[in-house]
């Protein structure tokens, strides 16, 4: 097989064609502190300056060996467009959403999603962060952006623990919520691919059956999902955090390219449970390996997920800031020698 | 047959007040413990009977993933609405033994809560006293108020990899400061070995295993 670009290696293992290799690369956040300090673009500026976001992108590709670049480091870009307020962070720490605006014992109208949508908060800051990155980088190397899915959108314009209680209590409600928060995904990612995003990473955190029942993701998420992937004009990986054994067998009828699982999802059960329909992304620990491990753990833990038959090598959620880089380089380092 | 009467009424409320809290029936557990009140049934049973009954199975069906969050949600209001209806009746004892107190929050930097509330309702059924600080906690106000309440045991999640650093910093201050508070531990960047590491006297994964681990560390 000739050599192929970075960018063709992971839309083909995405569809699950053949690979000389299987790619390495984070379909989650990517910024931390080492690589902050090595391209000077810190938190919290570079969740709003292109220039720096791009910059700290590109690091992660550069210094760290993933085969591509990923943006944004967070999970508030649409949740400000769509009226939440959003406390910055700082160095270390991710912006998180700190107001819920439809809080309430009963269900709110939804204000419709304006025709500007794509002008508001710091979508544009991401669309000009895309093709910053384009530019630099070339053709050859793929980009991921990535944002909040459906759940995790309703979940912060409602307010979790209302929005989990909904789901027994004010079903039409969760799913008209979710179904709007779906609706702001789809124009988002849709605008993120013109960019020249070439895959899209759905985070939907609060779909775990962590938080819901797996008979609710069938019935409500499920039929969401499958509605966003007919429209999503790209490749997409849904990421969702937790043990998912218990939601494997609906992920597989999404119609989207793969799912990325943490560690606490077993690889092989996953690979079992989809057959060639969807593929698998993961599963190196982020908090206990990558971030509190050593190279030699993330190495191991990398020849493992190898031998289970990952379909691209990654971390299993957003890297933390204060993850060494050299534990992040170990999973590139034991990619090649398993591929030697 | 007056009598019998009474028994079988006291015992369909408890039963009630029990099934009230496993379906999550606010309005039913609001007035099957005003029923009991009424009744003059010992809030005490009552809670103990009833309440606490109901919130043991739903432990159970939450281990064995038979029920979910916002299932456990709505339980926890139900329960609630009883407690703080039959509380103010109970009967102060002095001859029982005080219960251990516990402070429990979220680590600084972290806002996710929710399983803190599973944890500190499981602990609070199971007879402890709590003292909720709430999400965002500074590792100095742990430290205080275990000193202030002389607490047994400090309980503290985490759910992000930047939050869990900020743990040690409280068990380290309640060390040097000598209290004797034993400080455990969770969240889902959290694994056994890294409480170890922290000096952490304990770690759960879950709520269920939060409770026994407390009673175990209690001696009980």
């Amino acid at each position: 097989m000739c050599k192929i670009t970075m960018k063709k290696r992971l839309i083909n293992a995405l569809l699950g064609e053949e690979v000389d290799k299987m790619p390495v690369v984070s379909i989650t956040q990517t910024g931390t502190e080492a690589l902050m300090d090595i391209c000077d673009a810190k938190w919290p500026e570079a969740h709003y300056d292109p220039k720096l976001m791009a910059k700290l992108a590109i690091a992660a590709h550069k210094e760290i060996g993933y085969e591509a670049v990923r943006v944004p480091y967070c999970l508030t870009i649409l949740l400000e467009a769509l009226g939440c307020q959003v406390s910055k962070g700082h160095k270390t720490r991710q912006p998180s959403i700190t107001s819920h605006p439809y809080n309430s014992r009963e269900p709110l109208p939804l204000k419709p999603i304006s025709n500007d949508f794509l002008s508001k908060g710091r979508i544009p800051v991401i669309l000009k962060t895309i093709k910053l990155i384009r530019e630099e980088i070339g053709e050859d190397i793929p980009i991921i952006a990535g944002s909040e899915g459906p759940v995790t959108i309703a979940s912060d314009l409602l307010e979790v623990t209302t929005y989990m209680k909904w789901f027994i209590k004010q079903k039409q409600a969760v799913v008209k919520y979710t179904n709007y928060g779906a609706n702001a995904v789809i124009e988002y990612a849709n605008a993120l691919f013109e960019a020249g995003a070439d895959v899209f990473a759905l985070l939907d955190p609060v779909a775990s059956p962590d938080l819901i029942n797996p008979r609710d993701f069938n019935e409500i998420v499920l039929p969401i999902y499958q509605r966003m992937s007919k429209k999503l004009k790209g490749k997409v990986v849904v990421h969702i955090c937790g043990d998912i054994t218990g939601i494997l067998s609906y992920l597989k009828e999404t119609g989207f390219d793969a799912v990325s699982i943490e560690e606490k999802t077993d690889l092989e059960k996953a690979k079992e449970i989809f057959e060639s329909k969807i593929r698998v992304v993961g599963n190196v620990a982020t908090a206990t390996t990558l971030f509190n491990g050593t190279p030699k753990q993330t190495y191991d833990e990398s020849i493992i997920a190898l031998n289970k038959g990952t379909d691209v090598l990654a971390p299993g959620c957003g890297l933390a800031p204060l993850s060494p880089l050299e534990n992040c380089k170990a999973m590139v380092e034991a990619r090649d020698d398993y591929f030697k | 047959m007056w009598v019998v009467e009474v028994i079988t009424n006291e015992e369909e409320i408890l039963k009630g007040l029990a099934e009230a809290v496993i379906k999550g029936n606010e309005e039913k557990s609001t007035e099957l413990a005003q029923e009991a009140l009424k009744m003059r049934i010992d809030p005490y049973d009552a809670i103990m009977n009833g309440c606490s009954k109901g919130m043991n199975v739903v432990s159970d069906l939450y281990e064995k993933k038979e029920m979910f969050v916002p299932e456990i949600l709505l339980s926890a209001d139900a329960m609630y609405a009883a407690l703080d209806i039959l509380r103010p009746h109970l009967k102060v004892d002095t001859t029982v033994k005080k219960p251990a107190k516990i402070v429990i929050g979220v680590a600084q930097g972290d806002i996710h809560d929710i399983g803190k509330n599973l944890v500190k309702m499981m602990l609070d059924v199971a007879g402890f006293e709590i003292v909720d600080l709430g999400r965002d906690i500074a590792p100095e106000a742990y430290i205080e108020k275990a000193n202030e309440a002389n607490a047994d045991i400090v309980a503290i999640s985490a759910l992000m990899t930047t939050s869990m650093m900020n743990i040690e910093p409280v068990i380290k201050g309640i060390k040097d400061k000598n209290l004797k508070a034993k400080v455990v531990v969770g969240g889902a960047p959290i694994s056994s070995e890294f409480a170890e590491e922290i000096g952490a006297d304990g770690y759960a994964d879950d709520a269920v295993s939060a409770v026994r681990l407390v009673k175990k560390l209690m001696g009980g």
